[in-house]
């Protein structure tokens, strides 16, 4: 697997990176939709698409409450942005106790990264290695590495499966401090080993 | 294969899969099929792909004006070399 840096807010010019996204976006649509954009609506590169437009909006529209400070991201060996995320510090109750956490709101890969046809930018690992360095941002921030994500429902199982909890069955899941260790050592496994590379 | 794989357990190997699936659609976010039509039908509108344009020709500007400013150092130090 690939290894990345994380950045954070306005270390990156996100809006910038998002055009660059945009616009390859459009290419790949040209170049292996024969422009037609109907045939990739509902797909997961339509939703990429989708998810682009949001990310760039949030950027522009402060009355959603996020700004450049709330967005990170991985880049790879050559400085090119492989995935982004927009997150916020939450406060969680569990049987009328609080606990501070950080709220995964979105993630978007890059476009290479969700194309069949691989690019010469593609590379893989770029959503989870972002998910295990916002695990270690909640640890340093004492929050014991709880993260809040939401789901859809197909997707469920693979979250499970890596420790995440269904809090209330409406797609809610969360990675609680005993386990978010667990989840940072697979990923680190997964770096040394090769099997899916 | 490598010495780390061939002592993998089913459950990390299933953990992996995971992983890999995760990897290639994470899935994640709040946005309703509705939500998404709007927001994919918003990214091949005019108005979007002016912004682009704007914050574009925004950066573009702002490097115009710094390799002037280097340009003129650049003078600057060449005139002071030749007093």
């Amino acid at each position: 697997m690939n290894t990345f840096m994380y950045v954070v807010g306005q270390s990156v010019d996100f809006a910038l990176k998002l055009d660059e996204w945009a616009l390859s976006s459009e290419e790949y649509i040209d170049l292996y939709f024969n422009k037609n954009r109907t045939a990739i609506r509902n797909t997961s590169f339509g939703d990429c698409i989708s998810k682009i437009q949001v990310l760039s909006n949030l950027l522009t529209n402060l009355e959603q409450g996020f700004t450049i400070n709330n967005f990170r991201g991985v880049v790879d060996e050559r400085e090119i942005l492989q995935a982004i995320a927009v997150i916020k510090d939450i406060e969680l109750y569990n049987e009328g106790e609080m606990f501070p956490a950080i709220a995964l709101e979105s993630i978007c890969n890059a476009p290479w990264n969700i194309i069949d046809q691989s690019q010469v930018e593609t590379r893989k690992g770029a959503a989870t290695s972002l998910i295990e360095e916002i695990v270690k941002e909640s640890k340093s921030k004492r929050f014991g590495g709880v993260v809040k994500l939401f789901t859809i429902p197909r997707a469920k199982p693979r979250y499970s499966k890596i420790g995440f909890v269904d809090t209330d069955g409406s797609g809610e899941m969360l990675l609680r401090e005993a386990v978010a260790e667990n989840f940072i050592n697979a990923q680190q496994q997964r770096r040394d080993s090769k099997i899916f590379d | 294969m490598n010495q780390i794989d061939s002592i993998l357990t089913s459950e990390q190997i299933a953990i992996f899969q995971a992983l890999d699936e995760i990897d290639k659609d994470p899935c994640i976010g709040r946005l309703t099929k509705e939500e998404k039509d709007v927001l994919f039908d918003q990214f091949f509108s005019k108005e979007a792909k002016m912004k682009r344009l704007q914050r574009i020709r925004q950066r573009q500007q702002a490097l115009e004006q710094q390799l002037a400013s280097l340009l003129a150092m650049e003078k600057k130090i060449v005139e002071s070399l030749q007093d």
